[in-house]
This record gives structure tokens, sequence and C-alpha cells, in this order.
């Protein structure tokens, strides 16, 4: 979920910006989620879907959001699957909205108008993890 | 109140921007193209912004965050069957008028905290379906 106060920028728009920007490795200094809900033997971690749409800073394996029948030669990267995860066999959503909100200072109370844009997703289903095992479990895409 | 930039991992190979629910959080009814994805106090990091989450330096930081939230998908417009085997996915997707958010951010280092209006989203697209992919996918 995105937020800017007095200024939006979506995640759409923040790629259609970027392109062209100098790409860089990305590296795996990041955090795994939390694997509480994990069936086992297994990893219980998915697999990423095999399209990768340009990204700035490197490929990023997902569509934006758009229609499944979308064609391959006018929207190469928005459309088609809208699943994030392979291996695959369940329900999905997905919501690209906007909204106005109210964002508040804890401490002191104070609050302002805001606005806020989002593409969040789930899937839930089975799926093939990356040890290769069958697995069940449901993602969300925030 | 400065920016906010909510999502679970960052960017990272493969897989971005995801995090593991419990299957209780979501509910389908997909031949009324009805679905309700309830989430309370979810873990994740607050990156200021989109490019400062792809970043793998992220130079504005980041900081511990959680969320509420809740999406309403309803509303049937279109009804999608699809094979593609180029992108090896088929489905029965059903695009919907609305999918009504309403959501409860907080970042407690910065003392601050976010409250969407459900009544002011408005739905750029929005869909619910079901998907085969990858080793699911049935062909043509």
């Amino acid at each position: 979920m995105r937020h800017a106060h007095r200024h939006v920028m979506s995640r759409r728009n923040f790629f259609a910006k970027a392109a062209g920007a100098t790409a860089a490795a990305l590296t795996s200094n990041l955090w795994m989620p939390s694997l509480a809900y994990a069936d086992a033997p297994g990893t219980g971690i998915p697999n990423p879907i095999p399209h990768v749409t340009p990204g700035p800073f490197g490929p990023l394996h997902f569509f934006f959001p758009g229609p499944a029948d979308a064609s391959s030669s006018t929207s190469p990267n928005a459309g088609h699957d809208p699943s994030i995860i392979t291996d695959f066999n369940g329900f999905v959503g997905v919501a690209d909205v906007a909204g106005t909100a109210v964002g508040r200072n804890t401490q002191t109370g104070v609050v302002v108008a805001d606005n806020y844009t989002t593409d969040s997703r789930f899937m839930i289903g089975e799926f093939v993890d990356t040890a290769g095992r069958n697995q069940h479990g449901a993602f969300a895409f925030i | 109140m400065g920016l906010h930039s909510y999502d679970p991992t960052g960017a990272r190979p493969g897989l971005f921007w995801w995090t593991r629910i419990p299957d209780e959080s979501v509910t389908v009814h997909l031949g009324a193209g009805e679905a309700v994805m309830d989430l309370r106090n979810v873990t994740l990091f607050d990156w200021s912004t989109v490019p400062n989450s792809l970043n793998p330096a992220h130079p504005l930081g980041f900081a511990s965050a959680t969320m509420d939230l809740k999406i309403e998908w309803s509303g049937v417009k279109r009804r999608v069957h699809v094979s593609d085997s180029a992108n090896g996915f088929a489905g029965d997707f059903l695009e919907t008028s609305t999918a009504i958010v309403t959501a409860t951010a907080r970042t407690p280092s910065q003392h601050y905290e976010l409250r969407t209006n459900p009544a002011s989203t408005v739905t750029h697209f929005a869909e619910v379906g079901h998907d085969h992919n990858g080793s699911f996918f049935p062909g043509e």
C-alpha cells in the first residue's frame, strides 16, 4: 500500500517513470516471511511465476493488474496471470485501487487528509514449493 | 507526516512483496464474483516510497509496521476464460466492479497511523478467479 502526503505515486506510475533507469542487481539481504503456516515437510515457500517485468533495480516476477486475456503483443507486462506464484492451482484476487485516507500522528493526535494507492492480491490453494513438495496455503501480495 | 509505503519484503530476487497468510483470512464465492481477504495485524515494513522498497540499498531506510487490511470484491463486470500457453496459465476470471479497501497501517516508531476511507475507494481494476499455472497448467 502506497501513501504519500500531497502526492500519490502508484506502482504503475513509478515503473513508467523509472523505465530506462539504470538497473542494478538485486541482492538477497532481506527477510523471509513468517512460515508459521507452512505445511511440513518441504519448505512451504512457493516459486515465482517465470514472467519478469522490468524494474528499475532488476526484473520483477509479476504482471501489473489487467485483464487475464490481455494481448501479449500490446500488453506484455499487464494482465495475463494474476498470480505471483507458479505451480499453483487455486483462487486469486486482484485489487488495483486508490482512495482517500486520514493520516494521524499517534503522539500528538494531529490528523491530515491523505491519499493511497494499492495493488493487493491473494492466492489460496495448492502449490509446489521450492523443495518440489505439494503444499496448500494462502498468500498475500501487498 | 512524511511518505509511507508498506509491503512485507521489499524487493528481492524471485518472490517479492509477499507474505503467507492464514487460510481462513480468504473467502471466495467465485460463481458470484465475490471474495473477501481480511488480514489482521500483518507484519510488514514501511519503506517510505516504492523506489526505496525496490532499491536493494534502501537509501531511505525502513521501519517495522503492521497493517489490518480488508478487501471486498463484488459486482461481476466480465467473465473471461483463458488458456494461455505462452504464459503457462489457464483459468476462469471474473472482473469485478469494486474492490473496497478498509485498511489501517501503523508505523509505531514514527508515531504514524493511516486509515483508509472505504467509501472513497476507486477501483481501477479488480478480479477474482480460479487459476492453474506452471505444473498445473492443463494445456490447450
